[in-house]
């Protein structure tokens, strides 16, 4: 259990900076997700954490002191590697136990701590089986029991979830979730998938090109991104061109290919008159109208706001897509617009349809 | 640079021990060889048409073995990559084992075989297709026989490699656009399993080369190929001039040969977009 | 279905090439036993009196096994450790110039036996003074070099390098991530590699034809110079009992390691 702090912390290679003046503040019991494409320096970052590479400058601090001479091996430092890097040689029991044996622990002490990983990770019977003889998420949870045996005062994810497939995949995620909030260790997990980071992490560190793009609670950064390149790395789809016609107190309004569009006012973020933006909508917060709702709309004074954010399109094409349909829709402005209803039984390829952007769900940027 | 440094350490022993035990003499002999005598050697061994004789055997011997290794290493090896019979693991014991035989024992079974009083000639007097027993042993025939013995096991496991890695699928294609088995086997096994040829070919061509105890033993006194003539020139004519000579020629031999090997194979590579190893 | 594709003609050279390949092998071990000089078929009963002879002082096949023994083991073990010492160097660090040193470690399989022997030996009477095991020794330690390190690069070529950080984050320093992760892992390539650097060594004669002195002798050249004295069966006898070593050899090889080890 400790608190882990990056100051500064740089990785150069030759040239390439890997990881830019990177800083970050991790509280006990926390678990941090690391989110970016390849190449934004999470690993990396993950790597000098572990002590398999020495930063280029800065500090990493755990518990207030500078580990940055301790060596990797004195580091206690838990890893769990993407493809587990379980050792072939070992049966599960040898692999589990391989961090206590170094530390010449009694063996009677070695067996009940392997026995009560092991029955928490829910692999009790299987300590005699080799890594090749067991399946894909069973082979993970050993990886997760090595990693977490020695008790280390940081756990380190790397890609945890990424070669599972998708029913395990949930599984595994409350399964880590509900081991690291019962140990309370601190954790920090490395990513891609922006699914995986905001169900797991109670805090997500969007990085990109060495450097930290935004830092925030799942939801602020799911719901809120604070740059068009994070909205676009948080799955949202549709993008629209802009420019904001007037300010309000709460509101913007935005010229968007001659269509006046609302938006709400982004906390802490400038966007003045005049200025050139993009407005950006998750394709499940696209709401689709059918004649019933727009007749109700042209009565309720009420639903003033909503109107205004009424737009007629053309359907250009429909996607089946098992949980949801994705709908391609020209017409509205210069880029189209990609809303994905659970439930779609409008009009086909090349009928007309109605759609509103909820003004709150928008997010503008400004270019 | 860490990194770079234990890699170094690491890699000094073997470096040095090679470099002290290998580079050194090979390096201080040739120039020492070439300081003293100039290329006169070379050029006396090119004038000497006993040389020149010698130089030719040696590569007609590698030459035939090689040819007739190929010949029946290919249907041996096709053979071993696409059954499924439990036979093959019998086999594969039977072309490794071989490699941990010593060469002198092998040649020892083929002079009980092939000699005068060999098993041979007793079986072909029995039946009575022969009165007279026949010469073999001593020969050049028996040479090549000994030289095929020993390194077909190398060009079947050369080849047996990429046959395999040549999916049943592809000639199963062939077959249902029409071809027929030999039409497959020219256009689309053939091409493919070159690469298992040309470095079979090199490999068993470079060790028949530079064989010794085959063809001593086998060859006779009067047969004589490069390496037992080294010997020969070293340990019998004490003409150490001579023996150099030969021996420098016999080593640019074996590297124009690795040279040819290391060409082909990479433009043939390139061709097929870089092969199973991009 | 793959069965189908195994066409008769192939079968059949197949099974005579095996037959071609055991032949001498098999008239070997059956003239062993000859009780006669000459080696006739059918033999006229049965004698174990070669291999009585093997080990008649007078034939130095045993103290000749002993110095092939003692070149081989020694050679094959100091090359183990310079080897994948090596090997490691070249295959877990990322380096300008490393296939030109890989080529360097396995340069002395492109030279000839007799031209590296031929040049030890003007170097040995340059120096003098070289004992007799030394003269060879040297040549055997060099020339077998190339197969060590050949087989351990070919497995830690493919080795999962992600292990040692595994075992370094467990708290393994570097020497015990060595001894119980790297070497475990990599102990078949090894051995493959030593035993055929091993057997390079015991069967090597080119070389040793130079480089022996009277006074030592190996196994192999033993046997070359008692053939050309005499051809009694005493040859099939002792070449009967190597191959029996080497059947041996293979079978363990094949239980311990898979065969598909010397396949690279």
């Amino acid at each position: 259990m400790a608190t882990l702090e990056l100051k500064d912390l740089t990785k150069k290679f030759g040239d390439f900076t890997a990881v830019d003046g990177m800083n970050l503040q991790v509280e006990d019991g926390e678990m941090i997700a690391l989110l970016g494409g390849s190449g934004c320096g999470k690993t990396t970052t993950l790597r000098m954490i572990a002590g398999f590479t020495e930063p280029f400058s800065g500090s990493i601090l755990v518990d207030g002191k500078d580990i940055g001479k301790v060596p990797a091996y004195k580091r206690n430092v838990g890893i769990f590697f993407q493809n587990y890097a379980l050792f072939p040689h070992m049966t599960v029991y040898e692999n589990v136990a391989f961090g206590l044996k170094i530390q010449k622990l009694p063996k009677a002490e070695i067996k009940e701590r392997v026995d009560h990983i092991l029955a928490l990770v829910r692999l009790f019977g299987m300590e005699k089986r080799y890594p090749r003889e067991l399946s894909g998420g069973q082979q993970q949870r050993v990886a997760l029991a090595r990693a977490l045996v020695t008790r280390p005062s940081i756990l380190l994810l790397d890609e945890p979830l990424s070669n599972l497939d998708a029913k395990l995949r949930v599984e595994m995620q409350v399964e880590i979730k509900r081991i690291q909030k019962k140990l309370g260790i601190t954790t920090i997990i490395v990513t891609h998938d922006h699914e995986e980071a905001v169900s797991l992490a109670d805090r997500v560190i969007v990085m990109n090109a060495g450097r930290i793009l935004q830092v925030g609670t799942p939801k602020e950064v799911f719901d809120h991104p604070n740059s068009q390149f994070v909205a676009d790395f948080m799955g949202f789809s549709t993008f629209i061109k802009g420019k904001v016609k007037l300010e309000l107190p709460d509101r913007l309004i935005v010229d968007c290919s001659g269509r006046d569009i609302c938006v709400t006012r982004p906390e802490g973020r400038e966007v003045s008159e005049g200025d050139n933006c993009t407005l950006a909508i998750r394709s499940e917060n696209i709401a689709i109208l059918s004649d019933e709702d727009m007749e109700k709309l042209a009565y309720d004074k009420n639903a003033l706001s909503a109107q205004e954010n009424t737009l007629k399109g053309r359907v250009e094409s429909v996607t089946y897509k098992g949980h949801s349909t994705r709908i391609e829709v020209s017409g509205c402005f210069a880029e189209p617009v990609y809303p994905a209803p659970i439930d779609y039984t409008g009009p086909g390829q090349g009928g007309e349809i109605m759609l509103h952007l909820p003004a709150d769900k928008l997010c503008i940027y400004k270019n | 640079m860490e990194r770079k440094r234990s890699a170094m350490l690491l890699a000094l022993p073997a470096a040095l021990a090679l470099f002290l035990f290998f580079v050194c003499p090979m390096v201080y002999i040739l120039v020492k060889t070439i300081g003293e005598n100039g290329f006169s050697d070379f050029l006396d061994f090119f004038s000497d048409p006993f040389y020149l004789d010698i130089l030719w055997t040696t590569v007609r011997v590698s030459l035939l073995s090689t040819a007739v290794s190929l010949i029946l290493g290919y249907p041996t090896a096709y053979y071993m990559a696409r059954t499924r019979s439990r036979l093959k693991n019998v086999m594969m014991i039977i072309i490794l084992f071989p490699f941990l035989v010593s060469a002198v024992v092998r040649a020892y079974g083929w002079m009980v075989i092939l000699g005068k009083n060999g098993l041979l000639n007793q079986l072909l007097e029995a039946i009575g297709l022969i009165s007279d027993p026949l010469e073999i042993l001593n020969t050049e025939t028996a040479v090549i026989i000994g030289m095929i013995h020993l390194l077909i096991p190398y060009m079947i496991l050369s080849l047996i490699g990429v046959l395999q890695s040549i999916d049943p699928n592809v000639e199963y294609a062939a077959e249902s656009l029409g071809a027929s088995p030999f039409e497959t086997f020219l256009k689309v096994v053939f091409p493919l399993s070159l690469p298992g040829i040309i470095s079979g070919c090199v490999l068993v061509f470079t060790m028949s080369m530079t064989s010794y105890a085959t063809p001593k033993l086998l060859g006779g006194s009067k047969f004589r190929m490069m390496a037992t003539m080294v010997v020969q020139e070293i340990n019998v004519n004490f003409d150490w001039g001579a023996a150099s000579a030969i021996s420098y020629i016999l080593m640019a031999a074996i590297l124009l040969a690795q040279l040819i090997i290391v060409l082909g194979t990479s433009r043939y590579m390139k061709r097929m977009g870089g092969g199973k190893n991009a | 279905m793959r069965d189908k594709r195994s066409n008769p003609l192939c079968a059949i050279v197949a099974v005579l090439i095996m037959l071609f390949l055991i032949a001498p092998l098999v008239v070997i071990i059956l003239a062993s036993f000859t009780p006669t000089a000459l080696i006739t078929f059918p033999p006229k009963g049965f004698s174990l009196e070669w291999y009585a002879n093997i080990f008649s002082k007078s034939n130095n096949f045993i103290s000749g096994l002993a110095n092939s023994l003692k070149i081989g083991l020694g050679a094959t073990v100091l090359d183990i450790f310079i080897g994948v010492t090596a090997s490691l160097a070249i295959c877990r660090y990322d380096f300008k110039g490393k296939n030109m040193l890989l080529n360097y470690f396995t340069s002395p399989m492109y030279v000839p036996g007799v031209s590296f022997a031929f040049v030890l030996l003007q170097v040995y009477s340059q120096v003098g003074g070289v004992p007799g095991w030394a003269r060879i020794f040297i040549g055997h330690f060099i020339i077998i070099l190339p197969y060590i390190i050949r087989n351990t690069v070919s497995v830690l070529h493919v080795f999962n390098w992600t292990l040692e950080d595994a075992a370094t984050s467990l708290g393994a320093n570097p020497v015990q991530v060595f001894f119980k992760v790297t070497i475990p892992l990599a102990k078949p390539g090894i051995l493959a590699g030593a035993l055929l650097a091993f057997l390079y060594s015991f069967d090597e004669v080119a070389l040793s034809s130079l480089l022996s002195t009277p006074r030592f002798v190996t196994l192999p050249i033993r046997i070359m110079n008692y053939m050309e004295m005499s051809f009694d069966p005493t040859l099939a006898a002792i070449s009967t009992l190597l191959i029996l070593c080497s059947l041996i050899l293979v079978v363990l090889m094949e239980k311990f390691v898979g065969l598909d080890m010397f396949m690279r």
